[in-house]
């Protein structure tokens, strides 16, 4: 990969990754850290990186960041011990509801239907950035889509 | 199939209750009936049990099909049809089938309208603010300090290697060695060569002659003179002189000084060989039990490296020795320049260190 194409990531990549990893951990700082550090680390490998693989690598190694930086805040959660989703708050509009319920869900959960729905990756891809079997991609996200669907039905009845 | 007989008889009934039992063997049975009254009820009651075969038939069978999506109208189903639809995993041809099936019933409308809310969409109002830090104006290139540490563990590594060369001890009686260099046609070595006979508690130092040997008359008896200078007072001396750079694949001459020093080719014999065959080795094999091989070698370098003349006073090997024979050696070898000095004070202090090269040059000071 050239300078070129590294900053062409920049351009293209950055605001994707730091919107990927601030909706997961609503943390602007923490999120400007993890791009800062993601981008340090394509730019060291940028001579063995090719630029067409370069969008996975960013989104894999930010990815694997903020899961170590939730295990470190010990934040992650089991899916399974996942309390069911809770509500509690008042709600102006579906993005709301849809944030919170987001933010409700196991990080794994989450973390693949964002990769899913504003990346776009199909679930091979997630598969790779996530460390996951394409089997698991497609049942994160079927519980995901689920569980996001029956939250935001509760609240809708209610409201 | 052996005769019909009151053994067997009942394999008869049920093969022709099946039948399986060809005409004459049904003759066979029947007269045997007729012999045995006493059998006949028994035959009949077999006779009388209906072995017609119903039809079993899997009532689920249409919830298996997956050809026909109006058939799969269950919730759950219905619930997956929607995640697939809205996923794009869903087939083409299944996705009319599937729009129709939603508008089917209210029921099934706000379900998937339910499921199309769970998509979310980016906010590309929000950006990465510092996306000007990011960007890079160099060129890709291996970072500079993977290359120090590579070109620092090469050298590193040369410098280990060159100076557990010169610590190993020589042989006196090591034909080969001579006979290798030989072969460099025009090596002289200076030998010096002290014997400390220790007897009856007084110590005797016999010196022998200083000579200059041509290498290339060296015989195996490694004593005769060919050249003889003047006499000197023998010590314990090891001096690299390379008079022009060494260039490896022209072979070109090298003058080597050289100090023999019986102790070195005892003690390497204590250090290859675990027995001592007489009174002086099993005198060193105590020294050596005493002092580790990295304390021996220390001794070794330290008496050939840095010049010393009293053994006695000599007390570790100093990292500063090694580094400093590595440096000459790549200098040598390379024909590069680095020059690697230690700045001392008065009292004989090691001040600082300067690195020298073609293309950085290293002053640090040294706290003793």
């Amino acid at each position: 990969m050239t300078t070129e194409q590294y900053n062409t990531c920049v351009e293209w990549y950055s605001d994707g990754v730091y919107r990927f990893i601030l909706k997961n951990i609503k943390d602007e700082n923490k999120a400007k850290d993890i791009v800062q550090d993601s981008f340090e680390k394509l730019w060291i490998q940028a001579s063995k990186i090719l630029f067409e693989k370069s969008k996975s690598y960013l989104f894999s190694t930010a990815y694997h960041t903020m899961i170590d930086l939730i295990r470190k805040e010990k934040k992650i959660s089991e899916v399974e011990n996942k309390p069911e989703l809770s509500y509690t708050n008042a709600y102006t509009g579906i993005n709301e509801i849809l944030n919170e319920a987001l933010q409700k869900l196991p990080d794994i959960q989450r973390s693949v239907i964002l990769l899913r729905d504003y990346e776009g990756y199909t679930y091979n891809e997630i598969a790779e950035i996530t460390d996951l079997s394409e089997s698991q991609v497609k049942v994160y996200i079927y519980r995901g889509r689920m569980a996001l669907k029956k939250y935001i039905g509760s609240i809708e009845a209610i409201i | 199939m052996l005769n019909i007989n009151k053994l067997n008889y009942e394999i008869y009934f049920i093969d022709y209750i099946d039948g399986t039992l060809d005409s004459e063997q049904e003759k066979e049975l029947f007269l045997f009936l007729e012999k045995h009254p006493e059998l006949q009820s028994e035959f009949d009651s077999l006779k009388n049990i209906p072995l017609e075969t119903k039809k079993i038939i899997f009532c689920d069978k249409e919830n298996l099909l997956k050809n026909n999506l109006a058939n799969n109208n269950s919730e759950s189903n219905f619930s997956d049809l929607c995640i697939a639809r809205i996923e794009g995993d869903m087939p083409e041809k299944e996705i009319e089938e599937f729009d129709k099936l939603v508008n089917e019933s209210g029921k099934n409308k706000n379900e998937y309208q339910l499921f199309l809310k769970t998509i979310n969409k980016a906010n590309t109002n929000i950006s990465f603010p510092d996306k000007n830090k990011l960007l890079k104006s160099g060129k890709v290139e291996h970072s500079k300090i993977r290359y120090l540490y590579r070109y620092s563990s090469i050298a590193a590594s040369i410098i280990l290697l060159v100076s557990f060369w010169f610590l190993l001890p020589e042989n006196t009686d090591n034909n080969f060695a001579e006979t290798k260099m030989q072969n460099t046609g025009s090596i002289q070595v200076k030998e010096n060569k002290t014997i400390q006979k220790d007897t009856k508690n007084k110590k005797k130092s016999i010196t022998k002659k200083n000579n200059y040997k041509n290498i290339n008359n060296i015989n195996t008896n490694n004593k005769k003179v060919l050249h003889k200078e003047k006499l000197k007072i023998i010590k314990p001396n090891i001096r690299i002189q390379i008079n022009e750079p060494i260039i490896i694949a022209k072979a070109k001459k090298i003058k080597i000084e050289n100090t023999y020093n019986s102790d070195i080719a005892e003690l390497r014999d204590v250090n290859l060989n675990s027995s001592f065959k007489n009174d002086a080795t099993t005198k060193k094999q105590s020294d050596f039990k005493n002092h580790s091989i990295i304390g021996y070698l220390s001794k070794t370098a330290a008496k050939k490296i840095r010049n010393k003349t009293n053994v006695n006073k000599i007390k570790s090997l100093q990292l500063w020795d090694i580094a400093d024979t590595g440096i000459k050696v790549i200098n040598s070898i390379t024909g590069s320049n680095i020059k690697f000095e230690q700045k001392q004070d008065k009292k004989g202090k090691t001040k600082a260190i300067h690195l020298e090269t073609k293309y950085f040059a290293l002053n640090t000071p040294i706290k003793n």
